[in-house]
């Protein structure tokens, strides 16, 4: 078996806000292999965004903190290093992209200035070769005229257009890792999907390991290998991409995917919802935190944080009742259906 | 941008002939003729108040009175721009404007900076040459308090004003926006709520009493109680100026200039450091400056290139704004220390309800503010791209 | 609303959410109180003060006229704060005390008038001008740019100059300070009209004035019904900020001789005689008057601090 490429452990990073301590990332650990697609998805608030930018570092004193984990990246802990060895890491070898395309480029440079100061920050280039590899980082994303809309500001572009240049800006340096934090939600459906198909063809090519962070099931089943659900600071469930979509073992996942509209089946199907809103970050539940919004929970979920383990045939989950709850949610699923 | 600009003159010129009718007619309804005060005076001559009465017309009605100002007001009595050279020179600037504007459309911040620059060094020879050559004396009318022609009068105070007050914004730009950035960037640091509770407080407090306090304090107090003049409390020089070196002439201008400038500043400063705080603070927490950490830049890099630039933008109208302010805190200030400016001008002939002068000193000061807040619109656009000058 | 988990969620109206947010700003509450007691004080004060030595007014404190002599039996009419002149008296033997507290009337009256002319015209023309676009929208705004160029300080120097003289003007604006507050109220609409009329501008699209007009509700009900209540919030904040400006224009005019005439009392009058008087050593008529209109006037500006951010919807709890 091949080296993680990534490996997170015990991550927890917390917030201190006037209503008390946020546990938005609540020890989490995963592994990232070479060029692995790997999704987290979760509800906004579940940490998914915070997870990335710990890995990234970029989580800000004092409001937020990183009190726990490491992050092992080629031999070395990234949350241990010196913030000058971690800026090389960052944009160079673990690049991020964000979600909206049209705030997160600056009004006032150039989208070529911002691309060649990328260059030029991480390779070993004299301006006018860093002003070539940007022409063609631009071509690569498929905007037209690239060499001449170098000159252009970012609100001369559109906003798919604008998510273009900014995969452009990840991809510019060779990443080994690219962090897409909800790179399409911002985006018209239409856009999603080119960006998307845009994305999956240049880290295939390339042989980038991403991770790419979103709340929407639908991009997720085109684009990744595995996917780990994240729920209130935890990982909640693990495994490859039939794992979770065809056999969801925790009832989030499930009340997730019944959320989803599913162009496969009949179109009188009820979309479920999940019941009650996820819990404050501030006053977790004991026990299990999906407890409250429950259908299946017991006295053990009150008072044990269930474990992330492997099931057999499965994916891993954090779940007491995995094994007794399958034929139940099976049957739920048809139920509601 | 020459079209702009030219836009704004126009717009400018009709906000000024406004504020002339308004003023002359209020000068007309207050019951009394400008004569009324120069008969109490036994020294004048029956003929010389016939000949004001020919001159201005104040035996003509309201709107012909107007009239008559308005057109000797903006009739040169002597007028020439200097033959043929300033008419190449203008002719010049003129066709750089018309040209760059049609033929450079580059969005490049290096081509429009050159672009802008080159337009401001050939405007800047224009208006050198013209002024080094042309003759131009405007007939203003002559004070009734008999100091002669009020034009030559405001001439002299502009210079003095412009001194005071360019010193004052000096001052509150280059203490405030660098106060403001780095209260955003220590937000909630002890300096941070010491800077915030300075100017609101500064904020909060009328120019006349931070004039006033500094005069008695920095000025009366301190030399009586240490003996040591470091300050002075009134004019613009010392009497024995002449007979000073060049270094003592600086010197004693510095002492002079201190107390007013730093009054008229105090207030500017307090609200540029707020405003510049607050628009850093938008700017740091804005998603294209995570994208530029997320690349890698070194945190100074972050704030000097990424941050002040867009933080700037904003703070160019509210100084804009403020010239407004600098030019009536200038008014009051010069008035407390004796300061031998335009503001000072305007006190006075409004005391003495001298007619041409309070004319003549409303229109310059309305001409002042319109010119600065042009220059503050260009500079705006130069440092944002989104601009456009439609 | 809904029952969940036990917990029954209350449902949390606008004002609830504004007086919780306006109480945490606890600068905003004291600086509400203080002005409170100020404005009780100012309106009470032709109770139990004599400015200007009045032999038959309701003075609690004793009266200057009969207390001249120093201690040493020298006759003086200015006076050191003491016991009985708790501010001292001034070059002409008037109470400080009296005269500073009398002293907040015109900077109220002022503060007051000139805000509320300032809300309902800048309301009204700005309203108008968002929301009939065209001819409407572009006369009330060319109007509106006119008085905004308009140098602020040098008209109202020259106008507070002729107010006594001018013919037109009623008896009552003269000289005192109703007629410096009309003055300010009429050239400073000019900023509030414009941020009404962007207001008017998005709010006008919303479903909300849709709804209404499909409900068949005139223009007038629209605009003062629906859309108005919408803009208060910049509305009631830009007005806090006039009011300080006021109050300190007001002052200004007063200190240089053109705004509220003597012998009615202004701290910026005030402040003038004192300032006359400081280098001599008689501090306490510069140092009392400047106090209270500094006090008056960051009271106010905090005031209109704590109601931004206590009106701003956008604002989320994290912002301190």
């Amino acid at each position: 078996m091949t080296e993680p490429l990534l490996s997170v452990k015990d991550l927890r990073t917390y917030f201190s806000t006037e209503e008390g301590i946020v546990r938005a990332v609540d020890g989490i650990s995963f592994d990232l292999m070479p060029g692995e697609r790997l999704g987290v998805v979760g509800e906004s608030g579940s940490g998914k965004s915070v997870t990335a930018m710990s890995i990234m570092r970029l989580v800000e004193p004092p409001a937020g903190e990183i009190v726990t984990g490491t992050v092992t990246y080629h031999g070395r802990n990234l949350l241990a290093i010196t913030e000058d060895e971690m800026r090389a890491v960052r944009g160079g070898q673990i690049a991020m992209i964000f979600q909206d395309p049209m705030t997160s480029l600056n009004p006032v440079y150039t989208v070529g200035d911002q691309l060649i100061e990328t260059i030029m920050l991480h390779q070993d280039v004299n301006k006018r070769d860093a002003r070539n590899v940007a022409a063609q980082a631009l071509s690569d994303v498929q905007i037209p005229n690239a060499a001449d809309r170098l000159d252009d500001y970012p609100h001369q572009f559109s906003g798919g257009m604008r998510q273009r240049v900014m995969i452009a800006m990840g991809l510019s340096c060779n990443p080994e890792v690219l962090i897409a934090d909800e790179p399409t939600t911002a985006l018209d459906v239409t856009t999603q999907a080119q960006i998307m198909d845009l994305m999956l063809r240049l880290a295939a090519d390339r042989g980038t390991a991403v991770i790419l962070i979103t709340h929407d099931l639908g991009v997720v089943a085109g684009f990744c290998d595995n996917v780990q659900v994240m729920y209130a600071g935890g990982i909640v469930e693990r495994g490859s991409n039939d794992d979770i979509f065809y056999r969801p073992q925790h009832p989030y996942t499930w009340g997730l995917l019944g959320s989803m509209t599913r162009l496969d089946e009949e179109q009188q199907v009820r979309l479920h919802s999940i019941r009650g809103a996820p819990p404050s970050v501030i006053d977790l539940p004991d026990g299990c935190r999906f407890r409250p919004r429950c259908d299946f929970a017991t006295d053990r979920c009150a008072q044990e944080l269930p474990l992330l383990r492997k099931i057999e045939g499965r994916g891993e989950v954090a779940c007491h009742h995995a094994e007794e709850l399958d034929l139940e949610i099976t049957r739920a699923v048809g139920a509601a259906g | 941008m020459f079209a702009y600009v030219i836009r704004r003159l126009v717009y400018g010129a009709v906000t000024l002939l406004a504020l002339s009718m308004v003023v002359f007619w209020l000068l007309q309804k207050t019951g009394a003729s400008p004569l009324d005060r120069l008969k109490l005076n036994p020294r004048i001559q029956p003929d010389y108040l016939a000949s004001l009465t020919e001159r201005y017309g104040l035996d003509k009605s309201g709107p012909e009175q107007y009239w008559i100002w308005l057109k000797r007001f903006v009739t040169p009595r002597e007028a020439s721009i200097g033959g043929l050279p300033s008419i190449l020179a203008i002719s010049a600037g003129v066709a750089y404007s018309v040209l760059a504007s049609r033929f450079i459309k580059s969005r490049q911040f290096a081509v429009r900076i050159a672009k802008i620059g080159a337009g401001v060094l050939i405007w800047g020879f224009v208006l050198f040459t013209v002024w080094n050559r042309m003759n131009i004396v405007l007939d203003w009318g002559d004070s009734f308090r008999g100091d002669g022609p009020v034009f030559e009068d405001i001439t002299l105070a502009a210079g003095a004003s412009f001194r005071l007050g360019m010193t004052a914004l000096f001052l509150a730009v280059m203490i405030g926006i660098p106060l403001g950035i780095y209260q955003a960037t220590k937000q909630y640091s002890f300096f941070d709520q010491l800077g915030t509770t300075f100017s609101f407080v500064a904020f909060s407090t009328p120019i006349f009493i931070i004039g006033v306090f500094l005069q008695l304090g920095l000025g009366l107090y301190l030399e009586r109680w240490t003996g040591v003049k470091l300050f002075y409390v009134a004019g613009m020089t010392s009497s024995s100026y002449e007979s000073f070196t060049t270094l003592q002439r600086a010197g004693d201008i510095l002492q002079h200039l201190a107390l007013p400038a730093i009054s008229i500043a105090a207030i500017s400063l307090a609200g540029y450091s707020r405003f510049q705080r607050a628009s850093m603070l938008e700017v740091l927490h804005s998603d294209y400056l995570r994208t530029a950490k997320a690349k890698g830049l070194p945190r100074r890099r972050v704030i000097l290139k990424h941050a002040l630039r867009n933080a700037m933008i904003p703070i160019v109208t509210l100084i804009s704004l403020d010239i407004a302010s600098i030019i009536g805190g200038a008014i009051i200030t010069e008035s407390i220390f004796g300061w031998p400016g335009v503001g000072r001008l305007y006190i006075d002939a409004i005391n003495a309800v001298d007619y041409p002068a309070i004319m003549a000193v409303v229109m310059a000061i309305g001409a002042g503010i319109v010119v600065m807040n042009i220059v503050a619109d260009i500079l705006y656009g130069v440092l944002d791209p989104r601009v456009r000058y439609e | 609303m809904e029952e969940f988990e036990g917990m029954a969620v209350e449902p949390v109206t606008q004002w609830q959410l504004f007086s919780t947010r306006l109480r945490r700003h606890r600068l905003a509450m004291v600086s509400g109180v203080i002005l409170l007691l100020i404005g009780l004080i100012a309106l009470a004060a032709p109770l139990f003060t004599c400015p200007n030595n009045e032999p038959e007014c309701g003075r609690l404190l004793p009266h200057p006229t009969d207390q001249l002599a120093e201690p040493d039996g020298r006759l003086a009419t200015t006076i050191a704060p003491r016991g009985d002149y708790p501010f001292g008296t001034d070059e002409v033997g008037r109470d400080v005390l009296s005269r500073v507290v009398h002293g907040g009337r015109a900077s109220l009256i002022v503060g007051v008038v000139t805000g509320l002319m300032v809300a309902i015209m800048g309301s009204i023309v700005g309203a108008f001008a968002g929301y009939y676009p065209g001819a409407i929208d572009q006369g009330l705004m060319r109007f509106t740019d006119l008085i905004l160029g308009l140098p602020l300080l040098p008209v109202a120097i020259v106008v507070g100059r002729l107010l006594p003289e001018l013919t037109f003007v009623p008896e009552f604006m003269t000289s005192g300070p109703w007629g410096i507050a009309i003055l300010l109220g009429s050239l400073l609409w000019g900023g509030l009209a414009r941020i009404v009329r962007a207001e008017f501008l998005s709010l006008r699209e919303k479903e909300f004035v849709e709804a209404a007009r499909a409900a068949g509700a005139n223009d007038r009900r629209i605009i003062f019904r629906h859309i108005l209540p919408n803009a208060m919030s910049p509305i009631i904040v830009q007005t806090t900020l006039i009011v300080g400006a006021a109050i300190i224009i007001e002052a200004a005019l007063s200190f240089l001789g053109f705004g509220v005439r003597p012998p009615t009392p202004t701290w910026g009058g005030m402040a003038a005689a004192g300032a006359g008087i400081a280098p001599r050593g008689l501090w306490w008529e510069l140092a009392f008057s400047a106090s209270a209109l500094i006090i008056t006037v960051l009271s106010v500006n905090f005031l209109g601090d704590g109601l931004r951010d206590a009106l701003d919807p956008t604002q989320t709890i994290e912002r301190k």
